[in-house]
């Protein structure tokens, strides 16, 4: 039953994210050929300008509208009109909300690696991977090339919506519970537990950086490539394991069951 | 004849409003069952209940002998007061929505339904009126073979020229072995369908009876009856 859900779910959202993710893509290489053009005739140039900010429009929508799409869904889903059918079907809500969690989960993805593929498109060239490594020379340790720190950055990011769309389902959860402003109070759950997630990845980035041995008293903190790389890794986990704590808070919660209007 | 349904007990509150208060009431197999009360007496907060739509506030409600879970939903085919498909769909991914979900489901029946109703199955619902869209999902739900039908308010929405056809695949599509509990204000248009009749008032069942029986006994029709019983003067 999960796998229809799953399908369910994915078309809903997926009949608009497509035309953005392959929009990017497909401006991406518009952009990159009329830059070209646009080095012998101004008319392409001009052309050029205006497809680039279509193509950061593009990609910036990308990233965002499958995180808001997703709580969208989540919440018409579980608590609006149709939610009359989402918890009549003979589905558990176990399965419920993990449908929901694996629908953001693949669009968020999907996002990213469209994303990176219209970056690619747009300003790959011979001399890309030197660039980089002369802009990130004292990032890159033994351990972690070029291609090493920006994909530890990707995961950094992607493990941090994950853990944004967890804080905000838990939420959306409990702020529906009460019988009044349940959007309101949803979203006062959200700074709240937003706020609690920063102070834990604070406190814990401090003894890290205690334990790597940064000198936090002085005014300009130096950072080696090792210390670095050890604060990403440590973000990338704090992010996971609040990721994974929020989702089975959020889970339990639901179990208890609803109250739709 | 065993009971399908039962509510034990079953308190229902809205912060400081009780909705439902002590709700004990068996409804048995076989039987066509009407829940009548005025506007805001609990009868569409009974059925959520018996959906998972809502969360009692204490007590407990069977279905076939279990707890309301994903097995008693195979079991359930329920027609709520509102419209709750996606607009996005078209009649078609309606049912196939349904195929894909409930076992019991008999697609030619919803297509000979639809084509009696002539409504089209390439249509998307963004197009049709509220009163078409409620008869694609009656049509949807009654095309289910389910233990038990829970009708709230089915001809709510529906012309006076389509509420007889209505009616009447309702009793047709209505497997004689199932369970039907339906409510409505338009109580002359399903009295003569109804086994069993039960009155709700402020959250409280006020009166459970064999429809014959509570005819003869008070001596009129149930709609009769009815206004008698909550007249507001």
């Amino acid at each position: 039953m999960l796998g229809k859900l799953l399908k369910y779910d994915l078309r809903k959202n997926m009949r608009w994210l497509w035309i953005l993710f392959v929009g990017s893509i497909a401006a991406a290489g518009i952009t990159r050929g009329l830059s070209e053009l646009g080095k012998s005739i101004a008319f392409f140039k001009v052309l050029g300008i205006l497809f680039d900010s279509i193509f950061y429009a593009l990609v910036a929508n990308s990233i965002i509208q499958p995180f808001i799409r997703g709580f969208m869904n989540f919440t018409k889903s579980l608590y609006g009109d149709e939610s009359y059918l989402t918890h009549t079907l003979p589905v558990t809500k176990g399965q419920i909300i993990n449908s929901k969690y694996i629908t953001s989960l693949i669009e968020i993805l999907l996002g990213f690696i469209s994303v990176i593929v219209a970056i690619l498109i747009r300003y790959a060239s011979a001399n890309m991977t030197a660039v980089l490594q002369m802009m990130l020379s004292g990032l890159i340790s033994g351990s972690f090339s070029v291609w090493g720190v920006i994909t530890l950055f990707i995961v950094l990011v992607v493990v941090e919506f994950l853990m944004f769309i967890s804080i905000i389902y838990f939420s959306i959860i409990l702020g529906y519970k009460f019988n009044e402003k349940k959007v309101l109070k949803s979203f006062l759950f959200t700074a709240l537990f937003s706020f609690a997630s920063s102070t834990t990845l604070s406190i814990v980035m401090v003894i890290v950086m205690l334990i790597a041995g940064i000198d936090l008293s002085s005014s300009t903190i130096v950072l080696t490539s090792t210390g670095f790389n050890c604060i990403v890794l440590t973000g990338i986990l704090v992010y996971a394991v609040l990721s994974v704590a929020f989702y089975f808070l959020a889970k339990s919660q639901f179990k208890k069951g609803v109250n739709v209007d | 004849m065993g009971v399908i349904l039962e509510y034990k007990g079953i308190n229902k509150n809205f912060g400081e409003k009780q909705i439902l208060k002590d709700i004990n009431l068996q409804i048995d197999s076989g039987k066509i069952v009407g829940l009548l009360g005025k506007n805001g007496s609990g009868k569409s907060t009974l059925f959520k209940l018996a959906n998972d739509l809502l969360t009692p506030s204490s007590g407990e409600i069977f279905i076939d002998g279990r707890t309301v879970s994903a097995k008693t939903k195979a079991m359930v085919s329920y027609l709520p007061e509102r419209t709750y498909l996606d607009p996005s769909l078209k009649v078609v991914d309606a049912i196939n929505l349904f195929a894909d979900f409930y076992e019991d489901f008999d697609r030619e029946k919803a297509e000979k339904l639809l084509a009696d109703l002539q409504l089209e199955k390439d249509m998307r619902l963004s197009k049709m009126s509220k009163g078409m869209k409620e008869k694609v999902q009656l049509v949807l739900v009654m095309s289910r073979r389910a233990k038990i039908y829970i009708l709230d308010e089915p001809l709510g929405g529906v012309d006076p020229a389509s509420r007889d056809y209505i009616l009447q695949t309702i009793l047709k599509n209505f497997d004689k072995e199932s369970t039907l509990l339906i409510s409505t204000h338009m109580i002359a248009d399903i009295e003569k369908i109804l086994d069993d009749v039960v009155f709700i008032d402020d959250g409280k069942i006020i009166l459970h009876e064999n429809v014959d029986k509570l005819r003869k006994k008070e001596k009129g029709t149930i709609d009769e009856i009815f206004r008698r019983t909550f007249y507001v003067g």
